[in-house]
């Protein structure tokens, strides 16, 4: 005959049953979706991780680890651990913000760039690549610098922050505090724009250091200025301004406004 | 397993009742006294769930329902109950309804329960629902860790949203879900698929353990929602 006094029991456990749906239900495991910026075309971002993937909707983050990639369209970001953040209170929950820890990639078209630490912003469309050994590379040539890049992908242009050095493909060398580099719309360098304690350095040997450079690629020209220096060999050219034409390769010490003489001392052999 | 149901027509409510052990209590009860009982058992299920701090999810002053079709107990002292159905609203307007080919208590008083070939559905006020599928759900009370497993499938209408593992155990008393095995979550806007989950904080964290891989698509793809239509 049945234990009627079973019953209770049974349907306490079966609450509980339906206590695991509310739960689940309370989980919402949607409730945040999130998804890749609205930019055009809108493309689905997928994030893959070796370790583990961690979904935090209160604080509105994605946190993968090991080997973590995120890849969407032709950018992809690399790390040993990656955190894509969006708003928990926006709707549709964008990504806005992606962060990289050691071991840094990044691949945005022709631009590739690496260091420690990344933070890229997917609204303004920025990267921050932070060092050591942070660099950046393209169709040109490769960029570093020992405290930070800054890449503004709508702006066209990358910034390089202390002891930043440029190795352009054609084997000329670029060193200053800081570096400029503006690209046109293929992500080719268009002008360089170095600034403090600058170094050019040319595949025959001859180099420039000046206070600031400008380089503009169309032309092909270069313009120094402030406490020139020019040596090809045992020659040397000083000045407050020069010129070179990297097409001839014929370098011009330039007057100054302020009248400072041009000074030059060359060897023959 | 019965092996000697009853046909005669009973109340809704009132389970259909199957002796098997011959040892077991044969004091006679009327259909009336029966459901009464599980009225009473249903208020025992409120103050279980307050006592587990989750009162604000089931209501003392909403309708139960209750249905069974079978009750026995076995010679190993276990109970079995078949087509078990049990329905009700929640304080906050929920309305739930679990069934079960076939349910299985230990024994009496053991607190360890299995359900099997379960099904579960809770309806919000806004129609949307969340759908529970497992091949067997155990509970066991001295831990408050129920255990899921075989083709569970939790399908979130308000998302259009899936979740897919063979394995899953929910700790109700502090709020985890704990998947050790692989598990998939589908929507418009969300691929996901990782070699186990963790939940906590009522859902709102997750931790996907192993290679796991994350899709989240545009939303002008997201047109296929139900949310959205």
């Amino acid at each position: 005959m049945i234990q009627v006094s079973y019953l209770p029991l049974f349907f306490r456990q079966a609450s509980i049953f339906i206590l695991a749906l509310g739960f689940l239900s309370i989980a919402g495991f949607g409730v945040h979706q999130a998804s890749a910026q609205s930019t055009a075309p809108a493309q689905e971002l997928v994030v893959e991780a070796s370790t583990s993937l961690e979904w935090d909707q209160t604080e509105g983050i994605y946190r993968a680890i090991g080997d973590a990639k995120a890849q969407q369209g032709s950018q992809t970001i690399q790390a040993d651990e990656l955190t894509a953040s969006y708003d928990p209170d926006a709707d549709g929950g964008d990504i806005t913000k992606i962060i990289g820890k050691n071991n840094v990639r990044f691949v945005d078209g022709s631009q590739k760039g690496q260091g420690s630490y990344l933070v890229y912003d997917q609204i303004s469309q920025t990267y921050l690549l932070d060092g050591p050994a942070a660099q950046v590379a393209g169709p040109d040539g490769t960029a570093s610098a020992l405290t930070r890049i800054f890449y503004d992908k709508p702006a066209a242009k990358i910034t390089l922050t202390d002891d930043a050095e440029i190795i352009l493909t054609d084997g000329r060398e670029l060193a200053a505090n800081l570096i400029y580099v503006l690209l046109d719309e293929n992500q080719n360098v268009s002008k360089i724009e170095a600034r403090g304690d600058v170094k050019v350095t040319q595949p025959n040997g001859q180099t420039a250091n000046s206070d600031n450079a400008d380089y503009d690629k169309i032309g092909n020209t270069a313009l120094f200025t402030g406490n020139v220096i020019i040596t090809e060999k045992d020659s040397v050219l000083t000045g407050d301004r020069a010129e070179i034409d990297f097409n001839t390769g014929i370098s011009r010490m330039l007057s100054s406004s302020s009248g400072q003489r041009i000074k030059g001392r060359f060897t023959t052999r | 397993m019965s092996d000697s149901q009853h046909s005669d027509k009973r109340p809704r409510f009132a389970p259909r009742v199957t002796q098997i052990d011959s040892s077991a209590s044969t004091r006679p009860r009327s259909v009336r006294a029966q459901r009464n009982r599980l009225i009473l058992g249903a208020s025992l299920v409120i103050i279980g769930i307050a006592a587990l701090g989750w009162n604000s999810f089931l209501s003392e002053d909403k309708t139960i329902e209750i249905s069974l079709q079978t009750v026995s107990k076995t010679k190993s002292a276990a109970i079995e109950m078949t087509g078990a159905r049990y329905a009700g609203t929640t304080q906050t307007g929920k309305q739930y309804v679990i069934t079960a080919d076939r349910a299985v208590e230990k024994e009496a008083g053991s607190g360890e329960i299995s359900l099997f070939d379960a099904n579960g559905v809770v309806t919000d006020t806004r129609n949307q629902q969340t759908r529970l599928n497992a091949k067997q759900a155990t509970y066991l009370s001295s831990t408050s860790i129920m255990s899921l497993s075989g083709d569970v499938v939790i399908y979130q209408t308000a998302h259009d949203m899936t979740l897919k593992t063979q394995y899953a155990e929910a700790d109700i008393e502090n709020g985890k879900f704990d998947v050790p095995a692989e598990v998939t979550i589908q929507s418009p806007r969300m691929n996901l698929i990782a070699d186990s989950m963790t939940s906590k904080d009522q859902g709102l964290y997750y931790l996907f353990g192993g290679r796991s891989k994350l899709t989240l698509k545009p939303k002008q793809a997201d047109t296929t929602s139900p949310a959205n239509r």
